[in-house]
């Protein structure tokens, strides 16, 4: 993209987790902004003239790109701009795409079945032990056989 | 038809093939034709040598017994055998002579215009003697050749149903030993191997018994038919023998390592997914007895009675020892065991004690209805502790106590979450048990003793019951640790719940607790489990999840989530993206 276009920017103060598919945003101000020279859609930076809040915010949105950002850094430059270094935030931009996709699961917090074998499994070093009696036994008293030749009763 | 020159060479020699304009002086060859018409020098599976070589010596069967089970016919150059499998068939045919008014010459240019009519083919036998065999051949290294030879497309399709030779054989040696055996052969658009043979000869015997020279005309080789029957001439072999020296040469050597076993091919997947399974039932006792069979009788007797007959035994009883005496040496012998069982046995009435027809007088027992018994010792159900993979082996470990046996170890995968039963059948004759654990009422395991206890009437008796002893405590194993180390399971790092476990020494609770020590044992049985002590945070699912290997769409799951497989399809990202959605899937992130 050529640097000294004009983007229309809508910051944000994101909530949620980083690698969380639906963000919970909350929109501060929108802007127009030039992107600098030199930077791709991935890890845009954006010169602003002017931003009150921008200390305040960590994400916004650029209408252009279609995509979300994670505000990694903000540098004021020699002209006093403010330089917004960006990157992609993946998950948000794509989240209607990624929702559709087929996976199969390897962990997860809700569906699991703990019968599979766990390589998370930590254990004590002491185990528990534990004797189950069967209900019934020989008798304590012995029983005397005596057994002889010649069966003819 | 093309006429090729080319000469077989078998390891003994060679056998030459001549047509027209050959040059007798030396081998002369040329460029053939092999059965696919494929150009080749007869240098590939041949040396040159001198055309009208003797061929009888070159074929290892030189006369008619030569010929059998195991013989090799001929071994060529590069190593192949034809060896004789079974003889068919001997036979004689009709001997028809050649006129005596040919005189003998050694060699065949010498009376090219002798004989510029005849034509060998339609009338001249060697040998009356025809031995039919099968064959076989092998390879250098000994494989069976012969299926794939006749499956090659280097058998003509005329050769294909005939698995055997006509061997035309002399009587002996001396007949055929400065005999050439000349043979054309051609291999025609069809593919067929056709062949004319013919010979000239330094001998011959004639009906008359006399011994001629003959030698043919060169001219008159071309009277001779070609023919693709095999049957027509006497050298039907040739036609194969042609053919087999072909594939022979092309033929590969499987070798170890050489196979590649073949392409892989599509299947699997079809499992019937029946697991029913058969009930095993503890086994009935058996109906047939010691006492039925009228040899012996067995009572149950209480102490008194005991008593009674000891007092009777030692009291003199002359009448009892004179009558014992006459069927046994000694007449403790008809005393055949007095022992202690740990189980009530099934009895009928009281009555007067007989050995050997002899009723002892005043003394009493129970005479046993049989001496098979069983006890049930009832159930125990093992159930799931954690509810999670820990519940089970390698995690756990089970073992279980049987009286009269000792303790024995289960596989814990066996009986966790079913009901095991432990049924003991007895043999109060011997004393031998046999206890049967059952798993949800099909048994499982089997483990033999011993639940009686000898006492001693005699030395001799006592001697054994000592021994018995002895052999239980030799059998006893002391309190052996084993290390079993870590196991990994495939595909999976070691949790560390398999590696403590797996680390801690499996212990033998006990050994041999069977007869005599078994009375003095433990007479209930009892399960003893072994579990992991598991570690685990609070809400750990919502950090890490648990395993799950179930498939669907994201927005079907919630929360924590590690995607083991996805193909990244239908998002408009860029390739970089594509492949940062992937990894972040993998490696975890929140629905």
């Amino acid at each position: 993209m050529p640097g000294g276009v004009f983007m229309n920017l809508t910051f944000y103060v994101n909530h949620s987790e980083r690698y969380a598919l639906n963000k919970n945003i909350t929109q501060v101000f929108q802007i127009t902004g030039k992107l600098k020279e030199n930077t791709d859609i991935i890890n845009p930076v954006y010169i602003l003239k002017k931003a009150d809040n921008i200390q305040s915010v960590n994400y916004c949105f650029d209408v252009e790109t279609g995509r979300y950002y994670f505000i990694q850094n903000v540098k004021k430059n020699i002209g006093g701009f403010w330089e917004i270094q960006c990157a992609v935030d993946v998950l948000m931009s794509f989240r209607d795409a990624i929702n559709n996709l087929d996976i199969v699961v390897k962990r997860q917090e809700n569906t699991y079945n703990t019968y599979l074998n766990d390589p998370e499994f930590k254990t004590y070093n002491y185990p528990r032990i534990t004797q189950k009696k069967f209900p019934t036994g020989f008798t304590s008293e012995s029983h005397i056989i005596l057994t002889v030749a010649g069966g003819v009763n | 038809m093309a006429l090729k020159v080319f000469e077989l060479y078998f390891k003994k020699g060679s056998m030459t093939t001549a047509s027209e304009n050959f040059n007798t002086s030396l081998g002369e060859t040329s460029q053939v034709n092999d059965a696919l018409r494929h150009p080749c020098y007869v240098s590939d599976f041949l040396t040159v040598g001198n055309c009208g070589d003797n061929l009888v010596p070159f074929i290892d069967i030189r006369k008619s017994d030569d010929v059998v089970a195991g013989a090799v016919f001929c071994e060529f150059k590069n190593g192949y055998k034809i060896v004789v499998d079974s003889v068919i068939s001997t036979s004689e045919y009709t001997k028809t002579g050649i006129t005596g008014a040919i005189p003998p010459y050694a060699d065949r240019l010498e009376v090219v215009n002798l004989l510029p009519d005849y034509n060998i083919a339609t009338g001249f036998f060697m040998s009356p003697s025809i031995k039919r065999f099968k064959f076989s051949i092998y390879s250098p290294n000994g494989e069976n050749k012969t299926s794939e030879y006749f499956s090659s497309k280097f058998c003509p399709s005329n050769l294909k149903s005939i698995n055997y030779f006509d061997f035309y054989l002399p009587a002996s040696d001396d007949t055929y030993e400065k005999t050439v055996i000349n043979l054309d052969w051609d291999v025609k658009s069809d593919g067929n191997i056709y062949t004319r043979a013919y010979m000239t000869f330094r001998t011959y015997t004639t009906l008359d018994g006399s011994q001629k020279n003959y030698t043919r005309a060169k001219q008159s080789i071309d009277d001779v038919k070609w023919s693709n029957e095999p049957f027509i001439t006497q050298f039907s072999y040739y036609a194969h023998l042609i053919a087999i020296a072909l594939y022979s040469n092309n033929a590969k050597e499987t070798g170890k390592g050489d196979d590649p076993g073949g392409e892989s091919t599509p299947g699997g997947q079809n499992g019937n997914f029946d697991d029913s399974s058969d009930n095993i039932n503890v086994p009935e006792l058996p109906t047939v007895t010691a006492s039925s069979c009228g040899l012996v009788q067995m009572y149950e007797m209480n102490l008194s009675q005991t008593q009674a007959l000891a007092s009777y035994l030692w009291s003199g009883a002359t009448e009892f020892y004179e009558n014992i005496s006459k069927m046994f040496n000694d007449p403790m012998d008809s005393i055949v065991s007095l022992s202690l069982a740990p189980i009530k046995p099934s009895v009928t009435a009281q009555k007067e004690i007989s050995i050997c027809k002899y009723a002892i007088n005043e003394v009493t027992g129970f005479p046993l209805t049989s001496q098979y018994v069983q006890l049930n010792c009832g159930t125990v159900k093992i159930e799931p502790y954690w509810g999670n993979a820990l519940d089970y082996s390698p995690y756990t470990k089970a073992s279980i106590y049987l009286p009269f046996i000792g303790t024995q170890e289960l596989n814990i995968d066996d009986v966790m979450g079913r009901t095991v039963g432990v049924v003991y059948n007895i043999d109060l004759l011997s004393g031998a048990c046999t206890c049967h654990i059952t798993s949800d009422g099909s048994v499982m395991y089997n483990f033999s003793g011993n639940v009686i206890s000898q006492i001693p009437v005699s030395g001799k008796n006592a001697l054994e019951m000592y021994k018995s002893v002895i052999s239980a405590v030799t059998n006893t194993a002391l309190a052996v640790g084993t290390g079993a180390g870590g196991v990994a399971l495939a595909g999976e790092a070691v949790s560390n719940g398999l590696s403590v476990m797996g680390s801690k020494m499996t212990v033998q609770r006990g050994g041999t607790i069977s007869a005599t020590n078994g009375v003095l044992g433990v007479k209930f049985p009892y399960i003893t489990i072994l579990r992991a002590n598991q570690s685990l945070p609070a809400n750990f699912h919502y950090f890490k999840g648990y395993p799950s290997n179930i498939s669907g769409k994201v927005s079907s799951f919630s929360g924590y989530t590690e995607v083991e497989y996805v193909h990244v399809t239908g998002v408009n990202a860029t390739e970089n993206e594509i492949e940062m959605i992937e990894n972040i899937l993998k490696e975890g992130f929140i629905i």
